[in-house]
């Protein structure tokens, strides 16, 4: 269960979505809460965010009266960002860290339903535990502990059947491409390295710049020249 | 006449889904879908519809109706009601209370969408309401964060009415407004996207329909199903094939 690897002593976790599973994140965080027994969780703004007004009230006058080891469910980052600005989710965001009574805070944050691109990367660094979703299979898992240890770990996921189970698997790290077997001859095919400075070297006949002057033909009319320009083989008298 | 796309997107039901949006790329032209949805709301008993026209004009829908075989203008006052804001911009730009409102135009949009839907419940169990683009809105002053709020806010309302109002409403370019589109591909319940042939024009097929839907049947079961359909709109009414279909000759 990837619960017992989020429900922990960390106090603020990022779910970075490269997926799209945003329409479910908020009961995904709470099944993982109630897997975990933690039963006193509140969502933060409390109701949902459709004013339409332009004018954009700050997120941190938000009243937390909260009871002792408060999990909160902040709403998905894009629909915050719709109404508040990026300033006042970071406050938010420290505020809630810096307060005794709460135990830990969630944000989803789906990579595609956001425009501004600081965000993500912000709220990474001010994070504690980053769960970012790959694809429809993998997931990693980064915890920053107080100590200074940083983890980075690489899982193999499934979503289905009640439950949300995580696997870790090591990361397959590409081998270089080994280099085309060469073909079998009777002769030297390679090129030492002062062959090669030679072959460079060379100018081949197609490539010889030549002078601007040289080959052009020089001619002075005479007078008498009646010079048609419409039949220039005039002359010829073919 | 267009009975088929319909029934192919999932959207010839009684009753629709709280939230339906149509993603259209540029390249396609996805006005066929709204008819469609129009013609088949306007036949449902006991149903009343809201059009707001923002990309094309009610005297448009009129004649696309009338080629797919229903005359919107016997339903107007009756079931039917029209908030064409494009002929109302185009008869007086300077005096037109949708440019020259001085609040939030989207406070007035919903304010309108609230009084015709009041008069239509008095008669009427179900209601839809059909915002034919919603990119209109962005040129008309507002933000893509005010539109996603009204989104929010249209939901929010169909929800609280136990879905007897169904929200449509449609986006064109659609990939000039990505961010936006994503995330009002994640508040509705069915998106479909409208998108252009990748390949090139092809005279037999104009489009390509791609369904997506979301479903959840318990806090870690989440489902994803994505249909793809190709189109033909025709003079009186739309074909529509399975990928691959087109051009096979036995």
């Amino acid at each position: 269960m990837i619960s017992n690897l989020l429900i922990n002593q960390q106090k603020f976790t990022l779910f970075v979505d490269n997926v799209g599973m945003e329409r479910f994140s908020d009961q995904l965080i709470q099944a993982l809460l109630k897997q975990q027994g933690q039963n006193s969780v509140q969502s933060i703004p409390a109701n949902p965010i459709y004013h339409l007004d332009k004018v954009l009230h700050d997120i941190t006058d938000e009243p937390l009266d909260l009871p002792v080891r408060t999990n909160i469910v902040l709403q998905p980052l894009a629909k915050l960002l719709n109404v508040y600005t990026p300033k006042s989710i970071f406050q938010l965001v420290n505020k809630l860290k810096k307060n005794s009574n709460v135990q830990q805070v969630f944000l989803w944050a789906t990579t595609k339903n956001i425009a501004e691109h600081f965000v993500v990367p912000f709220l990474e660094h001010l994070s504690d535990q980053i769960v970012t979703l790959l694809d429809r299979n993998h997931l990693t898992i980064i915890t920053r502990k107080t100590g200074g240890v940083v983890t980075n770990k690489y899982y193999q996921y499934q979503l289905g059947n009640g439950d949300f189970t995580v696997r870790e698997v090591k990361k397959s790290v590409q081998k270089p491409a080994e280099p085309e077997p060469k073909p079998e001859a009777s002769f030297k095919i390679d090129l030492e390295e002062e062959e090669m400075v030679a072959r460079n070297a060379l100018k081949l006949p197609y490539e010889r710049t030549t002078d601007a002057d040289v080959g052009q033909i020089l001619y002075t009319p005479d007078v008498d020249d009646d010079f048609d320009e419409e039949d220039p083989d005039d002359d010829l008298c073919i | 006449m267009a009975t088929s796309v319909l029934l192919a997107c999932g959207l010839n039901e009684q009753r629709l889904q709280p939230y339906t949006h149509l993603s259209e790329e540029s390249g396609v032209d996805g006005g066929f879908l709204i008819s469609s949805i129009l013609g088949q709301r306007i036949r449902v008993p006991n149903a009343g519809t809201i059009l707001i026209c923002l990309h094309q004009t009610f005297s448009h829908y009129c004649s696309a109706g009338i080629r797919l075989g229903y005359n919107l203008q016997m339903s107007l006052g009756k079931n039917l009601r029209v908030i064409d804001i494009l002929n109302d911009i185009a008869g007086d730009f300077g005096k037109s209370k949708w440019t020259t409102t001085t609040g939030n135009f989207l406070q007035l949009l919903w304010d309108e969408i609230q009084t015709q839907s009041m008069e239509l419940f008095a008669a009427k169990s179900t209601i839809t309401v059909i915002i034919d683009d919603l990119s209109v809105l962005l040129n008309l002053g507002a933000s893509p964060g005010e539109i996603m709020r009204f989104a929010n806010r249209l939901r929010q309302w169909s929800e609280g009415r136990n879905a007897d109002v169904a929200i449509v409403t449609k986006l064109n370019t659609c990939e000039a407004f990505g961010t936006l589109m994503n995330q009002i591909g994640e508040l509705c319940d069915i998106h479909v996207v409208i998108e252009r042939l990748k390949s090139g024009n092809f005279k037999e097929v104009d489009g390509k329909i791609v369904v997506k839907k979301d479903t959840c049947s318990g806090p870690f079961d989440f489902q994803e199903t994505e249909k793809t359909i190709l189109y033909k709109v025709l003079e009186r009414n739309i074909k529509i094939f399975n990928p691959g279909e087109v051009g096979i000759k036995v």
